[in-house]
């Protein structure tokens, strides 16, 4: 029974060791989320070796990682400080697979360029929470697009969850750009439409009122880049969007949507 | 009896040589579908944009508008206002609207053939051509293609133009 005892102890001390090499911000993410995954390799066969390259699958397949003993560069991690290395990656453009394909979990190793002689680390993996399918109140087109295209936000007002706010007949957008500044930290909700303007003002702006398309279905196509009021050396990483009736005492719940660099 | 043999044998000779004289005249074979400096050379008129999501088709999603595609003169009326003129050399824009034309603002333009097939770079941005189509039916459709940052096509914009 103490052998039994021990071995569970044990393996328990391992898992915690086995925690605290690989953290994942955020820890809860969908396969088209961005991710920044940060390995500590002490103590295993790549401590020192530099630079290092990260070797992902998933149970769709392996991401285009390149040859055992030469990894594209393309996966290559960034030094953190000495045996810490990260890389930030959106799993559906990492992997150039669509999430269904990606599936409920992805695995990972560490590695050398060249990882002849078993110079990589231990496997480490994370589950993928799965995308809602089926059709949302909130979407934009097209699926996936820059700071510079064209970009149309479609709201069904007809799979709205909050009932009072499927009466509106008169949707306007509350908008907000998360950026990258040019000190290199992300900010949420950081840019509005106007520079100074908020959500007093949206339902007295006329370019955040919504256009019926019919059937229940509301419009407003933009540009990022021109649309928000961006410091100079702003990436625009995503869009925040809540729709709101004109006085803005109804509103939709709050709505994310990345945009590609 | 040998006198109307000899008579089917010589009527038989001739019909043989009428057989094989090369009378026939076939129709032209018509005007090749390429894409040369007459292919696009002269003033085209912007008819219509559409932006079409590739992942979307990718991933096997319904053929609906906002879904796949979106026709976007429909919010933005000035893109048939817009013309574009290719010279020897060079070609300008005339985009009285102002609308958001990912296609340069003018400039030098020249072929560019790779393995994929033909190109256009317009003073430095590139695009392909959606079709190929006869000199004589006078259209043109380029199409510019959105990457990320990483190489991904992201999305496609079909610019259809005629004369």
């Amino acid at each position: 029974m103490k052998k039994i005892i021990l071995s569970v102890l044990m393996f328990l001390c391992v898992c915690v060791a086995y925690a605290q090499k690989v953290t994942i911000s955020p820890s809860s993410f969908t396969a088209k989320d961005q991710i920044t995954i940060e390995v500590d390799v002490t103590g295993t066969a790549v401590a020192g070796v530099e630079p290092l390259y990260i070797w992902m699958w998933s149970d769709g397949g392996d991401a285009p990682n390149g040859s055992w003993n030469n990894s594209l560069e393309s996966q290559v991690m960034t030094k953190v400080r000495t045996n810490v290395w990260s890389i930030t990656l959106v799993p559906t453009e990492f992997y150039k697979r669509s999430a269904a394909a990606i599936g409920e979990k992805i695995g990972f190793l560490v590695k050398a360029k060249d990882g002849t002689g078993d110079k990589k680390t231990e496997n480490m993996g994370s589950p993928v929470n799965k995308i809602v399918e089926g059709p949302q109140a909130f979407r934009v087109f097209p699926s996936n697009f820059t700071e510079n295209d064209i970009v149309t936000i479609v709201y069904d007002q007809k799979l709205e969850e909050n009932k009072d706010f499927q009466k509106t007949t008169e949707i306007f957008v509350y908008t907000k750009a998360d950026v990258r500044t040019g000190a290199g930290s992300v900010e949420e909700w950081a840019r509005s439409f106007e520079k100074g303007k908020d959500w007093g003002e949206v339902g007295d702006t006329p370019k955040l009122r919504m256009k019926s398309e019919g059937n229940g279905i509301y419009t407003l196509t933009l540009i990022p880049k021109m649309f928000y009021a961006l410091e100079p050396r702003d990436k625009i990483v995503a869009l925040r969007v809540i729709f709101r009736n004109k006085a803005g005492n109804s509103q939709s719940s709050n709505n994310k949507q990345n945009v590609t660099e | 009896m040998k006198i109307i043999g000899k008579l089917f044998s010589v009527a038989l000779l001739a019909a043989a040589f009428s057989a094989c004289s090369p009378k026939e005249d076939f129709a032209p074979i018509g005007e090749n579908l390429s894409i040369e400096q007459a292919s696009i050379s002269g003033t085209w008129k912007l008819t219509r944009v559409r932006q079409v999501d590739p992942i979307a088709q990718a991933d096997g999603k319904p053929n609906e508008k906002f879904v796949q595609f979106y026709e976007l003169a429909a919010v933005y009326p000035d893109f048939t206002k817009c013309q574009i003129n290719f010279t020897g050399s060079s070609y300008t824009v005339t985009n009285p609207g102002n609308v958001p034309l990912f296609l340069g603002t003018g400039g030098a333009w020249k072929f560019v053939d790779t393995a994929k097939g033909r190109s256009l770079d317009m003073a430095g941005t590139m695009v392909d051509f959606g079709e190929v189509y006869r000199v004589s039916e006078n259209k043109l459709t380029l199409v510019y293609r959105r990457m990320s940052a990483k190489g991904d096509v992201l999305v496609h914009y079909f610019y259809y133009f005629s004369k």
